[in-house]
């Protein structure tokens, strides 16, 4: 959008002038992508804070926050059910993240040192292509129907990490298409063990596809609904539980509405923490 | 996949040799080429075949096509094609501006921190209740009507601020912001910005070092964000449902409401168009950045 | 909970004692709320039975069915998307692991025929209520297959839609009986006017308009054949482009918001929608209607897998069945949900004889009054017709126009 301005400074003829003009361009261009960025976030959370507003309100839906009670609060206490479906969630999660790292972090590194990567890459990456409901169906006639095999939280980690793969792979590759192997003949010429060279060398430079690698897959999976659906067995995770739930017939918004708060308000210095560890401590450069 | 013999560019550099990937890798791709590839088969199997009272029936059939075709039901394919198509461009340019910024303007590590907490956070939250809000925002006796009214910009509620297609963008474009930001701003951290300035030293404006610096070395994060952002949009639900009220129906319902009929034909149909028209797409996708960016393959180390 | 309740089995109060040493009484007390320590539990003397089933037909607390027949119910939960029931039931064999499976009654017709239910003994000696409950219920579409018995029916509604009165002018008590026309062509109602997303509950009602207005001649709404449905449908998509729907919504948080902030007239909502939107307005706001045409009447049925009858555990279902047709059962359901169901006048005894408030007994009453008048009239609902395929191909159409 800045792209017509930025060129006529090209004819400007004094270099000093020039620098100056660059600057002030920058200077705008940074402020409009703050500006829609900034637009973006905005339309995340504002319904996020007036949901938090709601989930003080008698009636969240009435669209009224009066009066203000904490019932909605004592409410989430009183049943637990939605615990364990919690505690699952993350397990599993945290599971389906740590083997996509691993996976996501060979497969990549293997991929930048093929002459043709093509084909592998379309494999791992097909899962993308198809719509989640069909996955799950596909996978649930494959284990189920075909193979007769008992479903459980071991198939629904599979679909999970089915899901996820493709996209740690990704974020990987993102960082990993910009290595440079030399760096790995020369430490091979110093004498490095390949165990070396992969922990000391490699490793830290991949660091942030990787950790980039877990944290997707882990929202991709603790988010998961469509797949697991069709092979959960008789497992629940808490978006099944919410799925479930929906057809109580007795509204869960005022729960929901809390319980997101809540959610909200947890994970918010969490991760801010450990993001902050990682940006601001790990990175010393 | 037979990896192990692919040619490389040093006789040391045998993939072999690249512990611990050597032997993990090839026997990783087996087992997942099965467990992914299998059920793309069953799919496009299952297209031409047909549910009577719930129960499969395994004999060869076109009814499943012909009537998604005659239903004009495949329809929904396309709809859901060009919003997501709409709504991956408008976050592309929203984004990449914001990742550029975050990677090479924002000098506070702390605040960057914090903007990619803001951007995590999401995920971890129910998508239905965020979106359930908008609703009363937008309405007729919402929000923004009420404001508008009473500004008197407006003389009757706009009507379409809601159960409306613009809705389901407006509503959208929150949503998967994140999934776009995130490989752009991974890509842009990792350019030296030696290169940069060595741009600048050579006389080149920034517009020139944007185009011949950072957007071919940004690619692999810009197709990945793509990616990201599409293939989730293929299939939305809950904002469809929840904004578009009822006149906005997309492939996720349409694919869902024939699996609570057990229809497994029909699903697998409308499947296997959208895996064919992702693959095209995906295709075109990266002739193009390959013709411009040159003949380099996206992903292949960048060859200095 | 956290207490053990066999005092005899010494490896329980081990195993709850450290865990609530650990944890600490609140975590022990959670714990103790969820379905831990399941196997231990089914030692012949404590009782359980295992219950696949719809979240609606719960109770909010299954203590009550432990402290009055000593059985403990574990429940695992499921939404009210028939395809997955049937799935889980014909292809996840639930039916090797539950004891009972509840769902919305009529999925028996396609459950039955291929032998995946056990025939209701409805002579069981444990089955006392039966021969009382009325055979609305009993020998209803909900339960029967073939002539034969293949479930219990344990709680319904007739369900119709809501509106408010002064927007269609008619008195504001909500006894009058209304046409469904108001919410399909009421030229007052125009783009004020919510619609079920899921077919069998506007389209069939849709069906039953048109029967009763003489311009459609459908042999079974329940059930209308591709045709029957295509008309149907082509008269929705009129009405659609016509501009009489707000909104199509799917949600029962949808069905609250528009009637708790007026953003339509009438939808064809549930009724405890109504209930929640009345306590955020006025009450009496809004009504639920009685019909001219009829009603979407459904009802919850609980089968008898048919692999659970070699169990050794056949006695506790039947005991658990006939709970759900006592007074008990009945009594929570109608204060809690506004459900009726086989036996309303057990359940009004019930709340009699345990000292319920007046208007607690009084509410029952009216549900069961409600329940009876509503019942005279067509139709009842069919979660798995047989001419589901096509009708849910047509009604793509409709979403799609």
């Amino acid at each position: 959008m800045t792209a017509a301005a930025i060129d006529t400074d090209n004819r400007n003829a004094d270099p000093a002038m020039r620098r100056v003009h660059v600057r002030d361009h920058l200077r705008t261009a940074s402020r409009i992508a703050v500006l829609l960025g900034g637009g973006a976030l905005a339309l995340i959370y504002l319904p996020l804070l007036w949901l938090a507003v709601m989930s003080f309100a008698r009636n969240p839906l009435s669209g009224i926050p009066m009066p203000l009670t904490t019932m909605h609060y004592q409410a989430i206490l009183n049943d637990v059910r939605w615990v364990k479906p919690l505690l699952t969630s993350i397990a599993l999660s945290a599971i389906v993240a740590l083997v996509c790292m691993i996976a996501a972090t060979l497969v990549a590194r293997a991929a930048i040192r093929m002459r043709k990567p093509g084909v592998m890459l379309l494999v791992s990456l097909a899962p993308l292509f198809i719509p989640g409901l069909t996955m799950g169906a596909a996978l649930f006639i494959s284990l189920r129907m075909l193979m007769n095999l008992t479903l459980g939280l071991w198939s629904i980690f599979l679909a999970q990490f089915i899901w996820a793969f493709p996209f740690a792979l990704l974020m990987v590759l993102i960082v990993a298409s910009r290595f440079d192997t030399r760096l790995l003949h020369a430490a091979e010429d110093l004498g490095a063990t390949p165990w070396q060279r992969f922990w000391d060398i490699e490793v830290p430079l991949l660091r942030p596809g990787i950790i980039g690698a877990g944290i997707f897959a882990f929202l991709l999976s603790f988010n998961e609904l469509l797949r697991s659906l069709f092979v959960r067995g008789q497992d629940t995770t808490m978006p099944i539980y919410n799925w479930i739930m929906a057809a109580s017939q007795q509204s869960q918004v005022p729960i929901i509405f809390a319980l997101t708060t809540l959610v909200l308000f947890v994970t918010l210095p969490i991760t801010a923490a450990s993001f902050w560890y990682v940006f601001v401590k790990l990175d010393k450069s | 996949m037979g990896t192990a013999q692919d040619e490389t560019r040093r006789p040391a550099s045998r993939l072999a040799d690249y512990w611990p990937s050597g032997l993990a890798v090839p026997a990783f791709m087996i087992s997942w080429s099965i467990l992914v590839l299998l059920p793309i088969v069953i799919i496009v199997a299952f297209s031409f075949l047909q549910m009577k009272s719930y129960r499969v029936v395994y004999e060869p059939t076109l009814a499943t096509w012909t009537n998604i075709i005659v239903s004009e039901r495949w329809f929904t394919v396309v709809r859901t094609l060009r919003i997501a198509l709409t709504i991956t461009a408008i976050e592309l340019l929203l984004a990449f501006p914001f990742a550029l910024w975050m990677a090479k303007r924002c000098r506070s590590k702390s605040l960057k921190a914090m903007i990619v907490t803001l951007l995590t956070i999401p995920f971890f939250l129910d998508m239905s209740s965020r979106i359930i809000v908008w609703r009363s925002i937008l309405d007729v006796n919402g929000g923004i009507n009420s404001l508008l009214l009473n500004l008197g910009l407006i003389d009757a509620p706009i009507q379409w601020l809601l159960y409306s297609e613009f809705a389901v963008h407006f509503g959208m474009i929150g949503s998967y912001f994140p999934a776009m930001v995130f490989p752009i701003f991974t890509s842009l951290v990792l350019i030296d910005d030696e290169y940069i300035h060595a741009s600048g030293d050579l006389g080149g404006n920034p517009l020139q070092t944007l185009r011949y610096i950072i957007l071919p070395l940004a690619m692999p994060g810009i197709v990945a964000g793509i990616i990201f952002t599409l293939v989730p949009l293929m299939a939305a639900f809950v904002e469809p449902r929840m904004l578009g009220g009822g006149f906005v129906n997309l492939l996720g319902d349409s694919i869902n409401s024939a699996l609570q009929e057990l229809k497994y034909p029909t699903a697998a149909a409308l499947s296997t168009i959208v895996i064919v028209a992702l693959g095209v797409l995906m295709v075109v996708l990266v002739k193009l950045i390959g013709r411009r960016e040159g003949n380099t393959s996206l992903f292949q180390v960048v060859q200095r | 909970m956290a207490k053990p309740e066999n005092m005899g089995n010494g490896i329980e109060i081990t195993r709850r004692t450290a865990l609530g040493g650990m944890l600490g009484a609140s975590g022990a007390a959670m714990l103790g709320s969820l379905p831990f320590g399941t196997s231990a539990a089914s030692a012949a003397d404590n009782p359980v039975v295992k219950v696949y089933g719809i979240t609606s037909a719960q109770m909010n607390d299954w203590a009550h069915i432990k402290e009055a027949i000593g059985i403990t119910i574990e429940w695992t939960p499921t939404n009210d998307d028939t395809g997955v029931f049937i799935r889980d039931v014909i292809s996840n064999n639930v039916g090797e692991t539950h004891d009972i499976l509840i769902f919305n009654g009529g999925t028996q017709t396609v459950l039955a025929p291929q032998g995946l239910l056990a025939e209701i003994d409805t002579a069981n000696p444990n089955l006392t209520k039966w021969a009382d409950a009325s055979k609305d219920w009993t020998e209803s579409a909900l339960v029967m297959a073939d002539g034969k018995t293949f479930g219990v029916p344990i709680d319904g509604n007739a369900d119709s839609f809501g509106y408010f009165p002064e927007a269609i002018g008619v008195d504001p008590s909500g006894s009058e009986e209304v046409s469904w026309g108001v919410m399909f062509e009421d030229e007052r109602l125009r783009g004020r006017v919510g619609v079920d997303r899921n077919w069998s509950q506007s389209l069939c009602c849709a069906a039953l308009f048109l029967n009763h207005a003489g311009r459609q001649n459908i042999a079974d709404v329940a059930n209308p054949t591709g045709e029957e449905a295509k008309a149907v449908v082509d008269y929705l998509i009129e009405r659609k482009k016509a501009g009489q729907f707000r909104t199509i919504f799917s949600s029962f948080e949808e069905q609250i918001q528009l009637l708790s902030n007026k953003q339509v007239d009438a939808l064809n909502c549930w009724e405890p929608a109504v209930r929640e939107s009345n306590k955020a307005l006025n009450a009496n706001s809004v009504v639920y209607a009685y019909t001219v045409e009829g009603y979407f009447k459904w009802g919850h049925a609980a089968h008898v897998p048919a692999q659970a009858v070699d169990r050794g555990n056949i006695e506790n279902i039947y005991k658990v069945l006939n709970y759900f047709i006592d007074g008990e059962y009945r009594a929570y359901q109608a204060i809690d949900r506004g459900y009726a169901g086989p036996n309303m006048d057990l359940g009004v005894e019930y709340a009699k004889a345990k000292g319920w408030e007046a208007d607690k007994v009084q509410s029952i009453q009216n549900t069961a009054d409600k329940v009876a008048r509503k019942f005279a009239k067509p139709f009842v609902n069919l979660p798995a017709p047989p001419n589901a395929d096509a009708i849910e191909e047509e009604w793509q159409r409709f979403l799609n126009a």
